[in-house]
């Protein structure tokens, strides 16, 4: 079941009044039609109220006073941490780039004491025998010494 | 006549002063930014509060919509409207909110008495608009707590004025009925 037809215009002028004047003709509309009317009447204190009831719940906080203080900080940490971002690909590249001259250098450069023991520029790799000579005393092991009671 | 047009003067006034400020922030001065978040700072809060319904979340809100605020100064075209620029970021941090919010339930007993401007009524009321989709709920705090006209109801939510009109329209239609609904009891 429907409203009426002049019910809806009521409600719909209701709705929009806080906004827009009615007009004459409309107020005067709406004033005989509450007064008719059981449902719009009801429905119209129901609009009044919750408004009401809206415009009573107003929360009025305003933050701490040192809110401006915490807002400043933490929009210098945001700005140094941008600018950061914006230098970071080229400190990313710098410091790659500075690596890799490094690595190059280290190649291309020769070695001093290699060059000291080898004026040439030959390898001068110790010879086999040198190598091989044992110049530590090994320990004598009693089973290995020839029998000296035998005789 | 001579007062609106004083008005209109120190409007004027006031706004190239912030438009100062604004220039020295992005020169870097720590105490021009200062200047303006203490400028803003009570009624981005307070909306946010008030669309929020909730303090904390509203301090949060605000100091991100300052962080927003001054990493897109670039896009501010004339710094003259710094105040508007801002009030338009907190408003749509505050709906993006809302919608995060909407995910989890609110319980309403329809047993509870509501006498207007008491705890209870701020309890019940928070919990009505929290049954209203974010963008009803936004436009209807703006305008009937708030009281701001529908041009700035629709420069705060980038919308038409038409578009405003018609959210208010809903969103009081929508709130009568759960308004009605929560006092039943009588
Ligand atoms: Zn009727």
């Amino acid at each position: 079941m429907g409203l009426r037809r002049s019910c809806r215009r009521f409600r719909k002028l209701r709705l929009s009044s806080p906004e827009r004047g009615l007009r004459v003709g409309e107020q005067t509309f709406c004033a005989e039609h509450v007064h008719d009317c059981t449902g719009c009447r009801r429905y119209d204190s129901e609009l009044s109220a919750a408004r009401e009831a809206l415009r009573s719940s107003s929360v009025n906080h305003h933050g701490p006073a040192e809110f401006a203080n915490r807002v400043v900080r933490a929009i210098s940490r945001d700005r140094i941490r941008r600018q950061f971002e914006v230098w970071r690909p080229t400190l990313i590249g710098a410091v790659t780039a500075a690596i890799a001259v490094g690595a190059v250098l280290q190649v291309l450069t020769p070695d001093p004491e290699y060059d000291a023991r080898s004026p040439e520029g030959t390898a001068a790799l110790p010879a086999p025998s040198e190598t091989l000579i044992f110049d530590f005393d090994l320990p004598r092991t009693p089973e290995l010494e020839p029998d000296s009671t035998d005789g | 006549m001579v007062n609106v047009s004083a008005r209109q003067g120190a409007i004027t006034d006031l706004r190239e002063e912030e438009a100062q400020l604004v220039l020295r922030t992005r020169h870097g001065d720590d105490g021009a930014l200062r200047e303006l978040v203490n400028r803003h700072r009570i009624r981005l809060i307070r909306t946010a509060a008030n669309v929020l319904r909730d303090a904390v979340e509203a301090e949060d809100v605000a100091q991100e919509a300052f962080l927003k605020a001054f990493r897109e100064l670039h896009r501010l075209r004339d710094d003259r409207a710094f105040g508007s620029f801002i009030y338009r970021i907190c408003v749509r941090l505050c709906v993006d909110r809302l919608r995060l919010k909407r995910a989890e339930p609110t319980a309403l007993e329809p047993s509870q008495k509501t006498p207007a401007g008491s705890i209870e009524t701020r309890v019940v009321i928070e919990k009505l608009l929290a049954k209203l989709p974010p963008d009803l709920s936004a436009t209807l705090v703006l305008r009937e707590v708030e009281q701001l006209s529908y041009d700035e109801v629709a420069r705060a939510m980038n919308v038409p004025v038409g578009t405003v009109r018609s959210r208010l329209h809903t969103a009081r239609e929508r709130f009568r009925t759960l308004w009605a609904a929560a006092n039943e009891w009588e």
